[in-house]
């Protein structure tokens, strides 16, 4: 009978456990865009803002970077250190959470009117859909 | 959530204390950096003045971190938002700011209806590039190019009030559906015509608010959201305790 209630406790602490919610709105390998008419803030809409963005002066072009989701900075976690105590201990993954275009997911690429040109996957994690 | 209208209050109740709570917190690793308050000579010749406001944030960005609940172990995630073309903050808080300094009888002008396209440019720039902190001195006043120096006091402006952001850090808690947020600035009012520093500090906009699925709901509609907050926090802080008390316009005995 113990063992039942624990078992319930267990199972439903577990299933009351969070996701993270600060990732894109929508899964990059779901949504689908069409070049030539999409505008930017559709995307934005769809997605929310990019993680990065960059603006070429020359051609007008500008440049949205996608994470395939937020990066895991660390975990805190408690152990039990003796004598009716508990201790809690930081793990860094050593991530700031900032990165560069080239671990991007999904780049789109938008003319100087904000209509999207290009869809490009850089590290291939993810079959984007056009 | 679901539950009787007590239950809801005491749930709202609780999330509120634990804002108070961590932004208490926050603030208090503050309260170590003492900031030395403008000397009365220059508050006179401030309060007597014409003064231009530039608030300057060139990243444009938002860093999201969100603590996230796993029964056994939190995890900590974070992600950066990127909003150049979406809002234009430097114009929006340079002239917010210049409204407070208004309210408090300092005749104020934003550095938009000032400079030029090209002058504020180059002072964008050159507020991108300075370290607003320095590991020997501390905080360093933004030293105000002599090209704008000039152009700034040739329209009667007698000092520059320059604020560069630093970050806008989120910080979101899935359990509770509560984000904090967090901007720090580097603040500094220069008095052009002998080209002083009067005060520096890194001073901040410190606010929070509910989310219901995503702490990224803030970014709708052109950053309706983060915007209204911020005006509210600006407008907060140049209250007789905050802003005007640290740069020594309200006496202590008036804060």
């Amino acid at each position: 009978m113990l063992y039942r209630i624990l078992m319930t406790v267990l199972i439903a602490a577990t299933l009351a456990a969070c996701a993270p919610t600060i990732g894109n709105k929508a899964s990059l390998s779901e949504v689908s865009f069409t070049v030539g008419e999409t505008h930017k803030s559709q995307v934005a809409d769809t997605l929310g803002l990019p993680a990065n963005m960059s603006r070429s002066e020359a051609t007008g072009r500008e440049f949205w970077g996608y994470r395939e989701e937020a990066e895991l900075m660390g975990i805190t976690y408690a152990v039990p250190t003796g004598a009716g105590t508990v201790s809690t201990f930081q793990a860094s993954t050593g991530e700031d959470g900032q990165y560069e275009f080239k671990d991007a997911a999904v780049v789109y690429v938008f003319d100087d009117q904000g209509i999207l040109l290009d869809v490009r996957t850089p590290n291939k994690t993810v079959q984007a859909k056009q | 959530m679901t539950g009787t209208t007590t239950e809801k209050r005491d749930w709202k109740m609780r999330k509120t204390l634990l804002a108070i709570a961590a932004l208490a917190l926050l603030l208090s690793g503050c309260v170590g950096m003492e900031t030395k308050p403008m000397e009365a000579p220059d508050i006179e010749g401030f309060k007597a003045g014409r003064s231009a406001m530039a608030f300057v944030y060139p990243e444009k960005r938002l860093s999201y971190q969100e603590e996230v609940y796993k029964v056994f172990y939190i995890e900590t995630r974070g992600i950066t938002s990127e909003f150049a073309g979406m809002w234009d903050i430097d114009r929006d808080l340079s002239h917010d700011f210049a409204r407070g300094f208004q309210g408090r009888s300092i005749d104020t002008t934003p550095v938009d209806a000032l400079l030029t396209p090209e002058q504020q440019k180059a002072l964008q720039g050159q507020m991108a590039a300075y370290q607003a902190t320095d590991p020997d001195r501390g905080v360093a006043p933004f030293s105000v190019p002599q090209e704008l120096r000039q152009a700034l006091l040739d329209q009667g402006i007698d000092y520059l009030i320059s604020a560069r952001g630093l970050n806008i850090n989120i910080t979101a808690y899935s359990l509770t559906g509560l984000s904090l947020v967090y901007f720090p600035y580097a603040l500094t009012v220069t008095d052009l015509r002998t080209n002083q520093s009067l005060f520096s500090s890194i001073e901040s906009l410190n606010t929070s608010y509910d989310f219901e699925d995503s702490a990224r709901e803030i970014e709708q509609n052109g950053l309706k959201g983060l915007r209204e907050l911020l005006d509210t926090s600006t407008k907060t802080s140049f209250g007789d305790k905050f802003l005007p008390k640290t740069l020594g316009l309200v006496k202590d005995d008036q804060g």
